[in-house]
């Protein structure tokens, strides 16, 4: 019975870290990009040649923002349950993109036109970044699961929450 | 009597505790709403506002640049762009029937597999006056390090000092040395300008008073940007971008696992070379169906260059 009243108790504080480490995720890839030009953030994502030319430039030139975003919105503690089902959602195109150019043999970290190379180099760097985006899955399925957490503003704003899930 | 009334005690209380639970679910359900509804909004402004800014900055329209004597605008690159700039370095006989149009980095790896290896096949075809190449020097090298949050300046700095020899007339000369001694794509030596200068002393004749200072001044940085810009409005994917009459050659057509040349040290792992035998032909077919049975006069500055140079290291 103890086991299950501790879990209680610990399970909010798991979530702000939660919270901590994912918004502080957004925000560490999201800020530095947001002084880049469009014609970088655009190139960055034509370079997949997943997506046509012009969803690609739309995709790359959003995607600053909508990191931004879910990094406040997760920090802040407002829609966090919505915010990180986004965020897996994202994660997820990120990770379905890299494995798609580890797939087809693209190596982009040149930027030098699609070329099938064999390189050991580029197919390593895909793995780990696959595994690191794999590894920010773990915050966001958790804070779906269990989103309350304390120092949130959706508590503060809209009143005290009902005691159980 | 007391029975019937406990019944009825029980059953209020818990009509009232049942009622008092439905309105706390209600009340979160719409709390739950809300909190997402105003997230759902707080997302959309700010993509909103974002994209609003970037297309509001966006370089499409570049401001006015300096560029090198003797640019030319590319014909092929500026039915696309329709700027009517002179955004391009031609190297060959302006009579030259077949436009070679290149869009290269001064960093690209593979670009420089293209240039050492593929660079004594194309340049056969301008000597003899048939082809002429109009180059576009990008800094698509430089934007790939500022993504990932490195200050990079080495392509448009080398970009811009190609620009300087050309003002000096030895464009052809520098643009070898470059690529000859191209570094590590990972590394940027290039951003600092007294390597460039360095180079320059392997071309005789280049490094004069004026060509040091457009170069730390990177008086043609606009060039380079410009051509960045062209880049991105041609919806390029990569460098290099090599075309022929504004027909791109593929990828195959330029590269080859089982060829070496152009492979350095620096670009073994790469495990392509250049793909001479597909340039040849690629070329060889413009040229015969531009000038059929005629031949062009030979590109008089050509044959003069190669023979100063010759001479000028013999001594």
């Amino acid at each position: 019975m103890s086991g299950v009243s501790g879990w209680i108790r610990a399970q909010p504080w798991i979530s702000l870290v939660a919270r901590a480490g994912l918004g502080a995720m957004w925000l560490y890839y999201a800020v530095p990009k947001l002084s880049y030009s469009s014609d970088a953030l655009g190139l960055a994502v034509r370079q997949y040649q997943i997506l046509p030319t012009g969803l690609a430039n739309a995709f790359g030139t959003v995607q600053p923002y909508l990191e931004l975003a879910f990094g406040v919105l997760v920090i802040l503690g407002l829609g966090t349950r919505l915010t990180a089902a986004l965020s897996g959602l994202l994660l997820l195109v990120y990770i379905g993109g890299i494995i798609s150019l580890g797939a087809r043999g693209i190596a982009i970290n040149c930027g030098c036109g699609g070329i099938a190379s064999k390189a050991e180099a580029g197919h390593t760097r895909y793995t780990l970044d696959v595994l690191r985006d794999l590894g920010y899955l773990v915050p966001a399925a958790w804070l779906v699961w269990r989103p309350r957490s304390p120092l949130a503003l959706e508590t503060a704003l809209l009143g005290d929450e009902p005691s159980h899930d | 009597m007391s029975q019937s009334n406990r019944q009825g005690k029980v059953t209020a209380r818990e009509r009232m505790a049942a009622a008092q639970a439905a309105e706390r679910a209600k009340t979160r359900r719409t709390r739950q709403l809300l909190t997402t509804g105003i997230a759902l909004v707080v997302i959309a402004a700010v993509v909103g506002i974002g994209a609003a800014v970037k297309s509001s900055s966006s370089s499409s329209s570049a401001s006015a640049f300096a560029a090198p004597t003797g640019s030319v605008v590319d014909t092929y690159v500026d039915n696309r762009t329709h700027t009517s700039d002179p955004t391009a370095i031609e190297y060959g006989s302006p009579d030259a029937k077949v436009t070679m149009t290149v869009f290269e980095d001064v960093r690209c790896p593979f670009c420089d597999i293209f240039e050492v290896g593929a660079g004594d096949t194309y340049k056969k075809f301008v000597d003899a006056g048939e082809v002429k190449v109009d180059f576009h020097i990008v800094k698509l090298i430089d934007v790939n390090d500022q993504s990932a949050g490195e200050n990079a300046s080495g392509s448009r700095n080398g970009g811009s000092a190609l620009a300087c020899a050309q003002n000096a007339g030895l464009f052809d000369q520098y643009h070898d040395v470059l690529y000859a001694n191209q570094p590590a794509e990972t590394t940027d030596p290039w951003s600092d300008p007294s390597a460039l200068i360095t180079l320059a002393r392997k071309v005789p004749g280049l490094d004069t008073p004026a060509f040091e200072s457009c170069v730390k001044n990177t008086t043609y940085g606009g060039f380079v940007d410009q051509n960045w810009v062209d880049f991105n409005t041609l919806k390029l994917q990569g460098t290099p971008t090599v075309e022929i009459n504004g027909t791109a050659l593929t990828n195959a057509q330029l590269f080859s696992a089982s060829s070496t040349a152009g492979v350095t040290a620096n670009t073994a792992s790469d495990g392509q070379g250049a793909n001479t035998t597909a340039v040849q032909a690629a070329l060889q077919a413009a040229v015969t169906k531009a000038y059929g049975n005629t031949t062009p006069t030979p590109w008089a500055t050509a044959s003069a260059t190669a023979s100063a140079t010759a001479s000028s290291s013999a001594s």
